[in-house]
């Protein structure tokens, strides 16, 4: 079974079914996926506007939340200026039969 | 480290629940359970889309309904205190039965058959 060991006090980017990007240090994890996300911020994406980081401090993700977790390159991270970037929000997880 | 564990440890500060709905409750958390169900007093709750706001002085909330739980950075060095608290308590015991085991241990005399 794979666990989230290699992902503990690293940064990392979590997907959710609602469609957000967290990013924030992963204090912990259990079975079931909940996460405990420290510094932890909201990326939200447009296509209108620039790209916003919200503050989200010390947050507890519930498990059936998670989509996927991953770490990334902190230089290309730093070096990108998000407030330059636009693009799609991200989808959720509900499909719907109608586009 | 643990979700729960944290949980735990944060009871009598202010937090902020987002549902699965989309609703938000930002209150003061007196208590929670294996389940994350939680309990809330002092809450204001607002809809999904930031409408309407209501203050409720206690709530319930199921585990099963939670989307997240926000809470200031600043708890992170509670919680920390608390790990490194666990991990001293912890060493200190196993040093000690160690010590314990050696001094009571079985002492051979040396003696000769006459």
């Amino acid at each position: 079974m794979s666990t989230l060991k290699p992902f503990l006090n690293e940064k990392v980017k979590v997907l959710t079914a609602d469609g957000r990007l967290l990013l924030g240090v992963l204090e912990g994890f259990d079975r079931t996926t909940n996460l405990v996300l420290s510094s932890a911020k909201e990326r939200i994406f447009s296509i209108d506007e620039p790209t916003k980081d919200i503050s989200m401090g010390l947050c507890i993700v519930r498990g059936n939340e998670v989509v996927s977790i991953s770490d990334y390159d902190e230089q290309v991270e730093d070096s990108t200026d998000y407030s330059k970037i636009f693009a799609e929000k991200l989808k959720d997880t509900r499909n719907s039969l109608i586009d | 480290m643990l979700p729960l564990y944290l949980l735990n440890s944060i009871k009598g500060e202010p937090i902020m629940v987002e549902l699965k709905r989309g609703d938000t409750m930002n209150g003061v958390l007196t208590n929670c359970d294996s389940w994350m169900n939680i309990t809330l007093k002092d809450v204001v709750v607002s809809d999904a889309h930031g409408e309407n706001f209501y203050k409720v002085k206690d709530i319930y909330i199921k585990g099963i309904h939670i989307k997240y739980i926000t809470m200031s950075n600043e708890l992170i060095d509670k919680f920390r205190e608390e790990q490194n608290r666990e991990k001293e308590h912890y060493h200190h015991h196993l040093n000690n039965n160690y010590n314990n085991n050696n001094n009571g241990g079985f002492q051979r005399r040396g003696g000769g058959y006459r």
